[in-house]
């Protein structure tokens, strides 16, 4: 009787009525997964308490050298912006988007072990919305499948159901990017074996399909094989980002130039 | 009535524990080995306390499990259920078994729980089958000798029964 009306509750879940009510009532799940983080967040700041003073002067000038080169390299942003602008208005062809990230927190795995899934803590009410673009620092690491009222579900690229359209960043040829299940195996497919990828050569994301925005980089060429007796060439990739150590991810919010205030 | 009140928050903890374990973060290899607590602990409910723990108290954990692991909802509850379901019928002759024929019992448990999820995931055209999850039903035989005595501990101390 109870799992006839669990086939059903699957049925209603399939329509969408049921959302609303569900990513409220899904909301105990992130003090869960909260609570299940405590033991290494225990272990973490302890270590941070126990870390010498000497390892953390360290770790500042290390951090302070990194921003200094950082902020040299944007000194010029402003002004090739300006620029690119300016060049995209001369050939009539529309603006890029600017585009804004929120930081949120990994605060869980998905438990079924087949998908590359993970939870994040931030959800609707922070504006999150399904189908938008997760990164690191690296890279693209993936996009939200699923949003709760405070937590949302991020979907690697990696995941075996997951693929994407990226461009070679030396020569823009297009592809399409898919997961295998694999942590650190990209497969790029249908490459045809006169196609011009090389080991090494860099995919970035190309914004066709409208889920992520252009230009962000995703994998790198790892290997490519041309077998004769095969139509396509055997092409794969890893991915840029650090998709199993990363704690904090970046959620990109896309708008119009026009409208954006600042950088 | 005591004892009542004890077992049904025994009960309830140890559920909700076995759900925050399921979603407890590991390395990602070792997610194949992490064992199916939620399976376990409403089996050794079942079998040990048949009488206050049944079909639906696996149901509604199983609802739970769905939200928290945002998979279908039902599925797990689905699954549980039908897994409370074996455990009850045949609770008398497991309870008699020992430790090698109980975690049989697990095992084959466990592997309905996992078909079962697998068999409404397909039915939502969500397809990845990998015969690695045979690793979850065997680490959770496995490590059912260790639940069951800290589970029996657990009834001794707080007079569930």
């Amino acid at each position: 009787m109870l799992s006839v009306i669990a086939l059903l509750l699957i049925q209603a879940a399939r329509s969408q009525w049921l959302d609303k009510p569900l990513s409220y009532l899904s909301s105990f799940s992130l003090p869960v997964y909260k609570l299940t983080e405590l033991p290494s967040e225990m272990t973490r700041s302890l270590q941070t308490f126990l870390s010498s003073r000497e390892s953390l002067r360290e770790e500042n000038a290390r951090l302070r050298a990194e921003a200094l080169v950082l902020h040299a390299k944007t000194q010029k942003l402003a002004s090739l912006r300006a620029e690119n602008l300016r060049l995209r208005e001369l050939l009539n062809s529309s603006s890029h988007k600017e585009e804004s990230v929120l930081v949120a927190e990994v605060v869980g795995l998905a438990a079924d072990p087949s998908q590359h899934v993970f939870v994040i803590d931030k959800g609707r009410a922070d504006g999150v919305r399904e189908g938008q673009a997760v990164i690191d620092a690296e890279g693209l690491i993936g996009q939200v499948i699923d949003v709760a009222h405070n937590h949302s579900r991020v979907m690697m690229v990696t995941d075996s159901t997951h693929a994407l359209s990226i461009q070679v960043n030396r020569n823009g040829v297009r592809a399409i990017v898919e997961g295998t299940g694999l942590i650190d195996l990209l497969e790029i497919s249908h490459v045809a074996a006169t196609t011009d990828v090389k080991v090494g050569d860099l995919l970035i994301s190309s914004g066709l399909g409208g889920r992520f925005p252009a230009g962000y980089p995703v994998a790198r060429i790892s290997e490519v094989t041309i077998d004769p007796g095969e139509p396509f060439a055997t092409v794969r990739a890893r991915p840029l980002a650090q998709l199993d150590k990363t704690q904090f991810v970046l959620l990109v919010f896309s708008r119009d130039e026009g409208q954006a205030s600042d950088g | 009535m005591d004892d009542r009140g004890h077992s049904f928050w025994v009960v309830l903890l140890t559920l909700f524990l076995a759900l925050a374990l399921s979603v407890y973060p590991l390395p990602f290899w070792a997610r194949w080995l992490r064992p199916d607590w939620a399976v376990m602990v409403i089996c050794f409910w079942v079998l040990f306390l048949p009488n206050r723990v049944g079909v639906g108290w696996a149901w509604l954990a199983g609802l739970l499990m769905d939200l928290l692991h945002g998979s279908y909802l039902g599925q797990n509850a689905f699954a549980l259920s039908i897994v409370a379901y074996f455990a009850h019928v045949s609770h008398q002759r497991v309870r008699m078994s020992g430790y090698r024929k109980q975690a049989v019992f697990i095992f084959s448990m466990v592997t309905v729980h996992i078909l079962l999820g697998q068999w409404v995931q397909n039915l939502m055209g969500v397809a990845d089958i990998s015969l690695l999850v045979v690793l979850q039903a065997l680490t959770s035989a496995l490590s059912w000798p260790l639940l069951h005595v800290a589970m029996t501990y657990l009834c001794y101390r707080f007079v569930v029964s």
